[in-house]
């Protein structure tokens, strides 16, 4: 993404202060976005989350930068199969976390991540507990369900 | 003979400064700390599980539960997310009444941090100065929601129940005598010269720092960066109450003590312009817009939504599919990336200010883990 490309984006209209314009990127190309928004003043990354789409993982990032008082969301998609994405905690150090956050609840690979380790739930926990398809039978989590 | 050692050392996770659950894995050169590794997860309930199996008027009352000292701002965020998704107008009478229980539960919340900071330095006596004037609040609170902390007050559309009468004249009333308390805690506290050794120039957070970790709220402002969510993104009614953001470049336990008791002030000042423009609108008295919650829907789609929290900028991420049930919530909560900066403040620091540090950046675990 250059400069001009960028500037054509976020200078759409703002949908929602809090969301900002969306934009959507190939996977690939995600360390080299990020670095652009990083020299645009997109110093914050607010956020991170991944949402699991039954046939794919949608990678949300929400910046914010402290200059311009503006919001910009980025999102990318990932093969269900073989989640693999480059890490951007080398580019915004608090990603280191909310990586690894996401590596624990979803599975998520972060290629060169510093310490992809779990971090909310116990170590040698079996299996990633937010994609839909985990634990499908387990009573505990039906006790709500309305049949 | 001079020989060295590193000695490695666990705090937590149950300690009584740690707020809750919060282990930290120190490696100690002496009396100097090399490295802290925080390590979180003990207090994780699986709150963005729990939403995906409940609908969204089900899932409501748990919202509370994500940080219990200021569970206002986590059922707002909840309600602004639905209600702008859903496309639900809220009276504006509502909207003032959020206001000011929001502002109230941020003097509590505030109140608490500074008696128990104080706590962790070692003074005892402000604590009870500062549940003195929480009870107050909480009574208040209590009287109008029935609950003195889980409120599970506000809904879709608006807020729960009216206010009980005199309620009004009772928060006046509060709000003209809160600035002389904060006068109170400030004589005792601000130039008291064991506070001062205690806190002046120790757990320095540099701008650079603090933006690349993005930490917010009071924790960022300390620092010299101006970013307040109800000023820069503003949400509810915040755009027609005039008020000032604090900001110091210091950094440092003292500057965010100063930040802290500055925003209480604001947040005086807020409640009482909100109680004079709410005589306005209060003539209908509208204190919601009728929403089922057995056939709420949202349409397909997702957005972020953003407040400030006492503890900074809270956020929520919510992805529907069209359904009664969300697809999935996200919580980005602001204490979570204060503990993950703790390792960048306390490089280097003297063992016996970890724990003031600690207090300082005012983390409540529960909102950590989720």
């Amino acid at each position: 993404m250059n400069r001009d490309e960028f500037l054509e984006i976020t200078d759409n209209k703002t949908l929602d202060a809090s969301s900002g314009p969306v934009v959507e990127v190939d996977k690939l190309k995600i360390l080299e976005v990020v670095s652009v928004l990083k020299q645009e003043g997109y110093d914050m990354l607010l956020c991170l989350s991944c949402v699991d789409c039954s046939d794919c993982f949608e990678i949300v990032y929400n910046f914010y930068s402290t200059f311009k008082k503006k919001s910009l969301t980025v999102k990318i998609k990932l093969d269900r199969e073989y989640p693999e994405v480059v890490s951007v905690s080398s580019v915004y150090p608090c990603a280191n976390w909310y990586e690894r956050e996401v590596f624990d609840l979803f599975g998520v690979i972060f290629a060169n991540h510093p310490d992809l380790q779990r971090l909310l739930m116990p170590e040698g926990w079996m299996g990633y507990p937010l994609r839909k398809d985990y634990a499908p039978k387990d009573s505990r989590l039906r006790w709500n369900e309305r049949r | 003979m001079n020989k060295t050692e590193i000695l490695n050392l666990n705090i937590g996770p149950q300690h009584p400064s740690t707020h809750g659950v919060l282990r930290l894995y120190v490696s100690l050169d002496g009396e100097y700390i090399k490295d802290v590794k925080p390590v979180i997860g003990y207090l994780h309930r699986g709150m963005e599980k729990l939403a995906e199996s409940r609908t969204y008027a089900q899932y409501l009352p748990m919202v509370d539960r994500v940080d219990y000292l200021s569970g206002f701002f986590y059922s707002a965020l909840m309600c602004y997310a639905v209600e702008r998704a859903a496309r639900i107008e809220v009276p504006e009478y509502a909207e003032y009444l959020r206001l000011i229980t929001m502002e109230l539960n941020r003097i509590a919340s505030h109140v608490l941090w500074l008696g128990t900071f104080l706590l962790d330095l070692g003074a005892t006596s402000p604590l009870f100065y500062c549940f003195r004037e929480r009870e107050d609040i909480l009574k208040l609170l209590e009287n109008l929601t029935g609950q003195r902390m889980m409120y599970n007050y506000y809904f879709f559309g608006g807020v729960r129940y009216d206010v009980p009468d005199g309620w009004f004249d009772d928060v006046k009333r509060l709000c003209e005598k809160l600035p002389f308390m904060f006068d109170e805690y400030e004589k005792i506290i601000t130039s008291n010269p064991i506070f001062l050794d205690r806190t002046k120039g120790i757990g320095v957070l540099r701008k650079e720092t603090a933006v690349e970790y993005a930490i917010s709220g009071a924790n960022l402002r300390a620092s010299g960066v101006k970013f307040d969510v109800r000023k820069d993104m503003p949400y509810g009614v915040y755009d027609e109450i005039n008020f000032d953001v604090p900001s110091d470049v210091d950094g440092d336990c003292y500057a965010r003590y100063m930040i802290r008791l500055k925003e209480m002030r604001e947040s005086v000042r807020i409640i009482l312009q909100g109680l004079k423009n709410i005589k306005d609108t209060e003539a209908g008295k509208i204190y919601f817009t009728k929403v089922n919650p057995l056939t709420l829907k949202v349409p397909e789609g997702d957005l972020h939504v953003c407040v400030e929290a006492p503890r900074g900028a809270a956020m929520i991420y919510l992805k529907s599919e069209g359904g009664g049930k969300p697809t999935r919530i996200k919580w980005r909560t602001p204490s979570f990336n204060a503990v993950q900066v703790m390792p960048e403040v306390m490089r280097g620091v003297l063992y016996a200010d970890l724990i003031a540090i600690l207090g300082s950046f005012d983390i409540v675990l529960p909102e950590v883990d989720r």
